[in-house]
């Protein structure tokens, strides 16, 4: 076969082909939404006027079940897209309106049949689709939910099984220790997850709490530690401290974090000997502890680092430390040019 | 005879050049698609709101330097000022201002001069000074007054240096930023398994958009042809091209008028070059060599979103102008970094990232400027088959147009930018019309640029002569 054949016979028609049907899809694709687009925003508002309606009502349910049947028939509802305006309006309701709305959320959720939409979705073989359920069920805090997400806790894939553990304290943040059994490392993304519904749920301390920092997960170990300090749990100080001597620089960090947070103040001899062999990041965090816990000997200890030719950053950082703890003895840098200026700098309040 | 052979010779590689260059292209589009669905399916596992909510997310720097920008920098700073982010500092760098660009901020937002401890982490131009605001309100903004540097790199290494934040958000102060966009940008360094280095997302044109105090009210499709023709060309570059690298782990530029990084690598890669002209490319360079250097895990993300508006070239001039400045800038980083072609140190920056950029970004104008004179010989002295050529060659415009369309498409499917069929259609002509009256101007450009590099003519920054934007009245 030629070229000037290839060319003529295959070649190119296929890509005139391609072209053409390219073009019409984009055009059609353009026009369809211009078609449907009125229609989409109309629905849209018919159901923000109802749902803000029905929620600012004192509807009892029976009522509240046969206003929603009927708004049912004046929507398209059995369309998906028309599932998921609602849906993300329901949502979006319960997380900007104050008070007891949580109620009437799941009742509306339920009436609409929406529960089931994200069963169906929990069941769906698309992973993604199976985090959408997760979502809509953390977001409206669900609870009658919870056992179709159970089973994701022994997935293999790493973002379904992390989306179900927080899924699963999120609705059941009593359920908190649960997450001692999670076997795979946690990234920033999770455990800000996980600060989050404990900020925002205040569950009870986790019964476990004090296996947590013997895990074998360095993750839950990091969490563990995090979790004592932001519930102020000042029965395992001593424990904590061991892992000041952990080889894993980010439970090291959780720790002198930790000891700020919760004023162990024993350990100031312990943070000042780790002080050389520390990272830079974790050497700022050191500072940033004495500062709070540290006593006659930090002074000194800073008054000599001051001396030694070290990194700037670090440097800042003790100079703020110190004038924290004692802004007269500062005062003995004051010939000293650079520290001076570093002085003036971290009196600025806003910096 | 010898040119025959020559031609023969030349035939068979571009051939081959070719056939690589359309399977390239091919893989990228799959890679792309992927990369979309990839990011979308993810949305849902962290929420933007939990996020925004959060004591726990990295702080980010918003590091906007200014030249000259009296008129617009107050309204441009109080836009930056008002993106949606709980822990982010915006830092202006006066890269010393002939205008009243300084006393315009100094006035407006009631700076005060303050006792600033500069640490030159990377070597910059004499810093002047440091400005805080006395009003609460604007405790976010800090302005950075330094000498002139006669480069974007000086003023925003000057920015680096002075911000405070572990993560560092580059613009140009004239660029509008959607509101999220510090969230979109910061959620891959807190979402990955590995370190993330840098992100970067799609830039849109703003030529002819509405725009009322430096806040974008109307996006408009652009009217010039210019414009029209840069406006494909961003859509397939960040949708399509951008994406598929990203997929790859092996994305080598991040624009300079939308990127954010880690701060600790950036510095410890040296900032940005204020030699380079274009040195966006160049410190991700940079910090890609420091990652496998130093045996570090690392991965560069990009956003298949339109997160930022920028003004781009509205004439010829200054088109040109620009892009021999890019020519220019890929060149001297090619030329600069050339010990990472085929070094395994580098990994695939050095067997993927370098010979790609080499042979489809850098060698493509060359051999079309070739194959141009060569058709040109071979129509006086040989006997070609022209009806073979001509095939071929309506063969590589139509695979170039269904490449932009598909570009297109996956755009309109995504965002629907666009506001009309009008629109669209327009776009297709802009898109049959491109490969014949706007690609040539390239092609000059960049063989321009490469005339430059080696003549080593004196490189200056060519200013962008901006037309402004539509402003809406208030009445």
């Amino acid at each position: 076969m030629d070229l000037t054949y290839s060319l003529t016979h295959i070649i190119l028609p296929f890509l005139g082909l391609a072209f053409l049907v390219l073009i019409v899809i984009l055009i059609l694709n353009r026009l369809l939404f211009n078609l449907r687009q009125p229609k989409i925003n109309l629905v849209k508002a018919k159901i923000d006027d109802f749902l803000t309606t029905l929620v600012f009502s004192a509807y009892e349910a029976n009522e509240l079940k046969s206003k929603i049947n009927d708004f049912k028939k004046e929507i398209p509802f059995k369309k998906k897209w028309c599932k998921k305006i609602v849906l993300n309006k329901i949502i979006f309701l319960k997380r900007n309106l104050k008070g007891d709305i949580i109620k009437t959320s799941h009742l509306i959720y339920e009436q609409f049949d929406l529960f089931n939409y994200s069963i169906s979705l929990l069941k769906s073989k698309k992973k993604y689709l199976n985090c959408l359920g997760m979502y809509h069920l953390k977001a409206l805090e669900y609870r009658k939910g919870k056992d179709y997400v159970t089973p994701f806790l022994n997935h293999k894939n790493r973002i379904l099984n992390s989306s179900a553990y927080l899924t699963v304290i999120s609705l059941e943040p009593e359920n908190l220790g649960l997450l001692y059994n999670y076997q795979k490392p946690i990234f920033l993304a999770g455990e800000i997850n996980i600060m989050n519904i404990i900020h925002q749920k205040k569950p009870p301390i986790p019964g476990n709490l004090k296996d947590w920092i013997h895990s074998t997960n360095p993750s839950i170990v990091r969490l563990g530690i995090k979790l004592m300090a932001f519930y102020n749990y000042t029965n395992e100080n001593q424990s904590i401290i061991t892992h000041l001597k952990s080889d894993d620089e980010k439970i090291r960090l959780a720790v002198i974090t930790a000891i700020r947070q919760l004023f162990i103040f024993d350990t100031e001899k312990q943070l000042i000997e780790l002080f050389d062999t520390e990272s830079k990041n974790n050497q700022l965090e050191i500072l940033k502890t004495l500062a709070v816990i540290g006593s006659k000997d930090t002074e000194e200890f800073i008054y000599n680092l001051l001396k030694k030719p070290i990194d700037s950053d670090i440097k800042l950082k003790a100079v703020k430390s110190l004038s924290k703890m004692n802004s007269n003895f500062i005062e003995n840098f004051i010939g000293n040019h650079e520290i001076s200026k570093m002085i003036q700098h971290v009196k600025i309040p806003s910096i | 005879m010898i040119l025959k052979n020559f031609i023969e010779y030349y035939e068979i590689f571009v051939a081959v050049f070719s056939s690589a260059y359309i399977l390239f292209y091919m893989l990228l589009a799959v890679l792309s698609y992927y990369a979309i669905k990839k990011h979308l399916n993810a949305k849902y596992f962290i929420h933007d709101d939990v996020l925004l909510k959060s004591n726990y997310i990295p702080g980010v720097s918003v590091i906007a330097p200014a030249f000259n920008e009296g008129a617009n920098v107050v309204y441009n700073v109080k836009s930056l000022l008002s993106l949606n982010y709980p822990k982010y500092e915006v830092v202006l760098v006066n890269d010393g201002s002939t205008d009243d660009t300084l006393e315009k901020l100094i006035k407006e937002f009631e700076l005060v001069k303050i006792d600033f401890f500069y640490q030159e982490k990377i070597p910059t131009k004499t810093v002047r000074g440091h400005y805080k605001s006395t009003n609460p309100v604007y405790s976010k903004l800090l302005v950075v007054d330094k000498e002139n540097g006669k480069s974007k790199a000086d003023a925003s290494n000057a920015g680096i240096n002075s911000s405070k934040h572990p993560l560092f958000l580059c613009t140009d102060v004239d660029c509008i930023l959607k509101n999220d966009t510090i969230i979109k940008l910061a959620k891959p360094f807190i979402e990955s398994k590995k370190r993330v280095i840098a992100t970067g997302a799609g830039i849109r044109i703003s030529n002819s958009c509405e725009v009322k105090e430096g806040f974008l009210v109307k996006i408009r499709f652009p009217k010039g042809w210019y414009p029209r023709f840069q406006e494909l060309e961003y859509v397939r570059a960040f949708l399509f091209g951008r994406m598929a690298w990203s997929q790859l782990n092996s994305l080598l530029l991040v624009s300079g008028g939308l990127g954010m990084f880690d701060k600790e690598i950036a510095v410890k890669a040296g900032g940005y070059w204020h030699k380079s002209l274009g040195e966006d490319m160049e410190l991700i360079t940079r910090m890609r060599k420091y990652m496998y250097d130093n045996k570090l895990d690392f991965s560069v993300k990009y956003i298949p979103e339109s997160l930022c508006w920028t003004e781009v070239p509205g004439n010829r001039e200054i088109l040109i102008r620009q892009r021999v400045r890019w020519a220019r800038g890929l060149i001297q980083t090619l030329n600069l970094h050339k010990d990472m072609f085929f070094n395994p140190k580098y990994g695939r920056t050095g067997f993927l990232i370098f010979p790609y950029f080499f042979a489809f970004e850098f060698l493509v104008p060359i051999l079309e400027a070739i194959g141009f004179i060569t058709l040109i010989i071979s129509f006086f002295y040989l006997n070609i088959n022209y009806e073979s050529f001509l095939y071929l060659t309506i063969a590589v415009y139509l695979f170039y147009l269904n490449l932009t369309i598909i570009s297109i498409l996956l755009d309109e499917i995504l965002y629907k930018h666009y506001s009309s069929v009008k629109e669209i259609l327009i776009l297709i002509m802009t898109a049959i019309i491109e490969p014949i009256f706007y690609h040539p101007i390239n092609v000059y450009a960049s063989l321009k640029g490469y005339y430059h590099f080696f003549r080593q003519k004196e490189q200056a920054w060519g200013n962008m002569q901006r037309q402004g934007f539509n402003t809406q009245n208030d009445n």
